[in-house]
C-alpha cells in the first residue's frame, strides 16, 4: 500500500457565515515546485460514496452538512485526501504524476516480498496457498526455502517445521499477532490449522518485534485468518487425494450492519487408509480423523473504536504404529501389537479492544487477551504420556505515530502457564502373568507467571530508512530475570537497494516431551538430568541486500536477495539420541551451539503472469553434545533449493504451477548412520504439479505430489521387534539401572524420518465461493 | 508405470502452457477493444470481489484493478459487448463506474 497522505488543511475564508457550499480545487504538481490545474479529474466523497469530477478549471463544489472525507484521483497521478469539516469553505487538493516520485504501483498481485518493512518478511498470500494442495499450515511451505517442513518420526504424522536450521519451536507463531501453539499445542499446531482458513502467512526471521513477548529466538510465523469483513457469505472447499486423505472446509462471513461482523469456519479432515508401503509392518501415516471450528466476530464503532474476539475448538484423534493396532491399547499390548493413539483437544477464546486516543488515531491503546486449554493423552506402544495445559495472556500495547518520523509503543504482558504432564509405562497388560509389576508414572508438572514490561520506538525517515529499537524487561516466576534488546534497521539508498540488518535476544521454556515428540516412537530410555534448566538463551543477528532489478514484465518486481543469520544459544536444552547404548539423554548445553544460514532468493516474471523463483539456503548448524563435542546438529538438512513456476492465463482463468524441491543431505545420528550404512541421508529431489481451472464461483484444482515417487524405504530401526530388548526390560522404571550395554541397533526407533514416507500422490479439490 | 504417468501429466501440464499462450495471440482481431473506468473500488477484499466476477462477464477477454488508482481496465470483444454494459456489470458488484476518455488519460 502506499503512502497514505493524511493531509488536513483548512483554507477558511473571511466569510464563513455563507459556508454551506463547499469549493474544491484540483492541482498538478509538478517535480519543479509549479502547480497547474488539473481539469477533468475524479474526486472521491468516502462517506457517500460518490464520484465527482472536476471542471475544465480544475474545480467542483459540493453541499457540505457533515464532515467529509474527498480523495482526489487521476489515472498516472497519486492521490491527495483532505477531511473537511462542516463549515469549511474551500480546500486544495495537490496531486503530483506517478513517475515523478518514482512510487511503487501497488499491482493487483501482492509482491511476496513487501518493500517497505523494516524487516525483510516472506509473505505467502491465498494465491500462494493455493499453489499447493496444503490441507494444513503445515504443508503451506513447500515453496519456501526458508521453512523445511520433516516428520518427527514415522509413527504420528507429526510435521515439524525448521527455520534457520532449527526447530520449529524457536519460532513463535502467531495467529494476528497473538501466540498461539505455545507448549503441548505445538508439535500438532501446524496439522491443525486448515489452510483453507488463511489468508496469508508471513515468515520474519529472526527475533523481530518485543511486543509479543520473548519467544521468537528463529524468527516468527504470522497467519492471518480469512476476515468477518469479506463479502463471501458462503465458501466450500472439499479435497480428496489418491493416499485416501480427504478434507472439506466451510466459511461464512456474515455483515450484519456498518459496525458488527463475523466469519465461522468449520473444517473436517483425516485421512482413513491404512498404508505400508514399505512393508515394514508399519503404517506409512496414521488414520486420523480431524474437526476444527472457529468463530470471530468485529465490531467497529464509528469512533475508530474496534473489538474483536471468538473461539476455536479443536479435535484430532489419530491411530499409527502396527497395520493391526487399534485405539484399545490393553488389546494391543496383550497380542505384543505396537500401537500410538494420540488425542489432542483444545478450545481458545480471545479478545481484543483498540481504541483510538486521537481523532486520526495517531495514538492508541490495545488490549489483547487470550485463554487457551489444551489436552493431549497418547500411547505409544507401552509408554503412557498424559498433559494438560492452561494458558492465558493479556497484553496491553499503548502506540503514539508521534508524526511521520517518530513512533513509540510501550506496554505490559501477562502470561500464566500451568502445565501437567507425566509419562509413564504399562506392564501390566504387556505382561500380565507379572502380577507383582508396578506401572511407573513420573510427574513434570510446572506452573510459571511471567509479566513482563516493553518500549520499542521506531524512526522513518520518508521511504529510505527505518530503524526499529526496542527492550523487553521479563520476570519469571521460574527463571527470575530476563531482559532482552532487539533491534532492526532498513535502508535504502537507492530504489535499486534495500539493506537490512537485525539482532537479538529471545528466550523460552523449554518443553522436553512435546517439542521431541519423535522420542516416543523409540523403546529407549529417558534419563533427564537432576539439574535440568528449562530456560533456553539465544542471540540471533543477521543481515539482507536485496537488489530489484530493471527488467521483466511491466507492473512486476523483479529482485535477487541474499540473507545471512547467526543464531548462537548461551543456554539450551540438548536431547542426545546418540549419548550411549539405549538411552535418549536430557542435559543443559555445556559448550557451543549455533547455526550460520545463507539465503538467495531470485523472482522474476519474463512475462505477464508468468512467474519464476528459484530459492537456495544452507545452513551449518552445531551442537555441543556430551562424549562428543562440537558436532553437526543431527537430522537438519545442510541445503534446500527450490524451483516455481507459475503461468496463469488473462483473468487467472488457467493457472499451471510446477516446483522443483532439491532436498540436502541431514547428519544421521550415529546408530542410524550404522544401521543404514550411511553417513548422510542422501540427497533428493521433489517435484510438484498443479492446474488449477477457475469458472464463476468455482475453482477446480488437480495436482500431483512427490512425482518422481521419491521415498525413504527403511524409516524405522527394529520394526520387526519393536518391545525387545528395552521391552522385556521392566521393574525398574525411569532411574533404574538401566542396561547400558545394550546395542542401540536392537533397539526400535522410528525417529529418523529424512525423506517422504509415501510415494507419489494425485489429488483434487474444488472451492466455491459466494460473493454477497 | 507410475512414475510414467506422473511425467507423462507434468509434460501435458507444460505442452497445455504453450498452448494457451498460443490460443491467446490468435484471438487479436479488429473487435478487441480496451476500456479504462475509474470507480469507487476502495479497499482489498473489493478488488478480490471484482476479479473473482467480472471475468465471467459476457465479452471480457482480459482485465486489472489497480486500487492505487481506483481503476479497472477491461479488454473486451466488442461483437459481444459495450462499455455500457461493462460499466453496468461494475454497478451491480456495488461500486460506481466512470468511463476514463483515452484523450484525458493521455493529458
Amino acid at each position: 500500500m502506499k503512502r497514505f497522505l493524511f493531509i488536513s488543511l483548512f483554507f477558511l475564508t473571511a466569510v464563513a457565515a455563507t459556508a454551506q457550499t463547499f469549493h474544491g480545487y484540483v492541482y498538478y504538481q509538478k517535480p519543479n515546485g509549479g502547480t497547474e490545474p488539473l481539469p477533468f479529474a475524479q474526486v472521491y466523497h468516502m462517506e457517500r460514496e460518490k464520484l465527482i469530477e472536476t471542471d475544465a478549471n480544475g474545480e467542483f463544489t459540493l453541499k457540505l452538512s457533515a464532515r467529509a472525507t474527498l480523495i482526489a484521483t487521476y489515472v498516472g497521478y497519486t492521490r491527495d485526501t483532505v477531511v473537511v469539516e462542516p463549515g469549511t469553505a474551500e480546500a486544495k487538493f495537490y496531486l503530483s504524476g506517478e513517475n515523478d516520485l518514482d512510487a511503487s504501483k501497488v499491482v493487483a498481485q501482492q509482491s511476496t516480498m513487501p518493500k517497505l518493512k523494516s524487516i525483510k518478511t516472506e509473505v505467502i498470500t491465498a494465491a500462494g496457498l493455493c499453489k499447493m494442495a496444503c490441507c494444513a499450515l503445515a504443508e503451506s511451505f513447500e515453496n519456501s526455502a526458508s521453512v523445511t517442513v520433516g516428520f518427527s518420526d514415522a509413527v504420528t504424522g507429526a510435521r515439524q517445521i525448521k527455520l534457520l536450521g532449527l526447530s520449529g519451536t524457536y519460532t513463535q507463531m502467531l495467529d494476528e499477532n497473538r501466540p498461539v501453539m505455545r507448549g503441548i499445542a505445538s508439535p500438532f499446531g501446524m496439522s491443525f490449522v486448515p489452510g483453507q482458513w488463511l489468508e496469508s502467512i508471513q515468515i520474519a526471521k529472526g527475533p523481530s518485534s518485543v511486543i509479543n513477548g520473548l519467544e521468537a529466538i528463529t524468527g516468527q510465523i504470522n497467519m492471518e485468518h480469512r476476515k468477518p469483513t469479506d463479502e463471501t457469505p458462503l465458501f466450500v472447499q472439499v479435497y480428496g487425494s489418491s493416499d485416501a486423505m480427504f478434507e472439506a472446509n466451510i466459511a461464512s462471513a456474515i455483515q450484519f450492519n456498518e459496525k458488527w461482523s463475523m466469519i465461522n469456519m468449520a473444517h473436517v479432515g483425516g485421512t482413513a487408509s491404512k498404508m505400508d508401503h514399505n512393508k515394514d509392518g508399519f503404517r506409512d501415516e496414521p488414520a486420523d480423523l480431524n474437526l476444527n471450528f472457529t468463530s470471530r466476530w468485529l465490531y467497529y464503532a464509528p469512533s475508530g473504536m474496534q473489538i474483536r474476539f471468538g473461539g476455536r475448538f479443536l479435535y484430532d484423534d489419530r491411530l499409527g504404529g502396527q497395520m493391526n493396532a487399534t485405539k484399545d491399547n490393553t488389546f494391543n499390548l496383550q497380542n505384543k501389537i505396537w500401537g500410538s493413539n494420540i488425542k489432542n483437544r483444545g478450545i481458545d477464546g480471545y479478545f481484543k479492544i483498540g481504541v483510538p486516543l486521537a481523532e486520526d488515531n495517531h495514538a492508541n491503546i490495545a488490549l489483547v487477551t487470550d485463554f487457551n486449554h489444551h489436552d493431549f493423552n497418547a500411547f505409544f506402544g507401552n509408554r503412557l504420556f498424559d498433559a494438560r495445559q492452561n494458558s492465558a495472556f493479556a497484553n496491553l500495547i499503548y502506540q503514539n505515530e508521534i508524526n511521520e518520523t517518530h513512533k513509540i509503543e510501550f506496554g505490559a504482558t501477562w502470561q500464566f502457564d500451568d502445565l501437567t504432564q507425566g509419562y509413564g509405562y504399562d506392564y501390566h497388560s504387556l505382561f500380565p502373568q507379572l502380577e507383582y509389576l508396578s506401572d511407573p508414572w513420573l510427574d513434570f508438572s510446572r506452573k510459571e507467571h511471567a509479566i513482563s514490561g516493553f518500549g520499542e520506538y521506531t524512526l522513518t525517515l520518508e521511504d529510505k530508512f527505518t530503524f526499529v529499537g526496542g527492550v523487553n524487561l521479563q520476570y519469571s516466576t521460574l527463571h527470575g530475570w530476563l531482559f532482552a534488546p532487539r533491534a532492526n534497521v532498513r535502508w535504502a539508498p537507492a530504489d535499486w537497494v534495500t539493506l537490512r540488518a537485525l539482532g537479538g535476544r529471545g528466550y523460552r521454556t523449554a518443553n522436553i516431551f512435546t517439542d521431541n515428540l519423535g522420542i516416543f516412537s523409540t523403546g529407549k530410555y529417558f534419563s533427564i538430568s537432576d539439574d535440568l534448566n528449562l530456560l533456553e538463551d539465544a542471540w540471533t543477528w543477521g543481515g539482507n541486500v536485496t537488489f530489484y532489478l530493471p527488467f521483466g514484465a511491466e507492473d512486476t518486481e523483479t529482485y535477487l536477495s541474499f540473507d545471512y543469520f547467526h543464531n548462537n544459544f548461551n543456554k539450551q536444552v540438548i536431547v542426545d539420541p546418540e549419548i550411549a547404548g539405549p538411552v535418549i539423554c536430557f542435559y543443559n548445553l555445556d559448550g557451543k551451539s549455533y547455526t550460520n544460514t545463507y539465503q538467495v532468493d531470485f523472482s522474476v516474471n519474463p512475462l505477464e503472469r508468468f512467474n519464476i523463483t528459484a530459492t537456495f539456503r544452507y545452513t551449518d548448524a552445531k551442537v555441543t553434545l556430551q562424549n562428543q563435542g562440537l558436532v553437526e546438529r543431527p537430522m537438519t538438512s545442510r541445503y534446500k533449493g527450490v524451483l516455481n513456476m507459475q503461468y496463469a492465463t488473462a483473468m487467472n482463468k488457467w493457472t499451471f504451477d510446477f516446483t522443483a524441491q532439491l532436498n540436502g543431505p541431514m547428519r544421521l545420528p550415529k546408530y542410524a548412520a550404522e544401521a543404514w550404512s550411511m553417513e548422510t541421508s542422501p540427497v533428493y529431489p521433489m517435484l510438484y504439479a498443479q492446474i488449477t481451472r477457475k469458472f464463476k464461483g468455482i475453482d477446480v484444482y488437480i495436482g500431483a505430489e512427490n512425482i518422481l515417487g521419491y521415498r525413504q524405504h527403511h524409516a524405522i530401526i527394529n520394526a520387526d521387534n519393536p518391545f525387545g530388548p528395552t521391552g522385556q526390560y521392566y521393574g525398574y522404571g525411569e532411574g533404574g539401572s538401566h542396561d547400558m550395554t545394550l546395542d542401540p541397533l536392537g533397539v526400535f526407533d522410528a525417529s529418523n524420518v529424512w525423506g517422504p514416507l509415501m510415494g507419489p500422490k494425485f489429488y483434487l479439490g474444488l472451492r466455491y465461493t459466494l460473493w454477497k | 508405470m507410475k512414475r510414467f504417468l506422473f511425467l507423462t501429466l507434468t509434460l501435458l501440464l507444460m505442452a497445455g502452457t504453450a498452448a494457451f499462450a498460443q490460443d491467446k495471440k490468435q484471438k487479436k482481431n479488429a473487435d478487441i477493444q480496451e476500456v479504462t473506468f475509474v470507480t469507487t473500488i476502495d479497499c482489498k477484499n473489493c478488488v478480490k470481489k471484482v476479479e473473482a466476477n467480472l471475468p465471467y462477464e459476457k465479452g471480457i477477454k482480459d482485465m486489472k484493478v489497480n486500487l492505487d488508482d481506483r481503476t479497472v481496465w477491461i479488454k473486451y470483444d466488442a461483437s459481444k459487448t459495450d462499455k455500457e454494459k461493462l460499466a453496468a456489470a461494475i454497478v451491480k458488484l456495488g461500486y460506481e463506474a466512470e468511463e476514463v476518455k483515452p484523450e484525458e488519460a493521455k493529458k
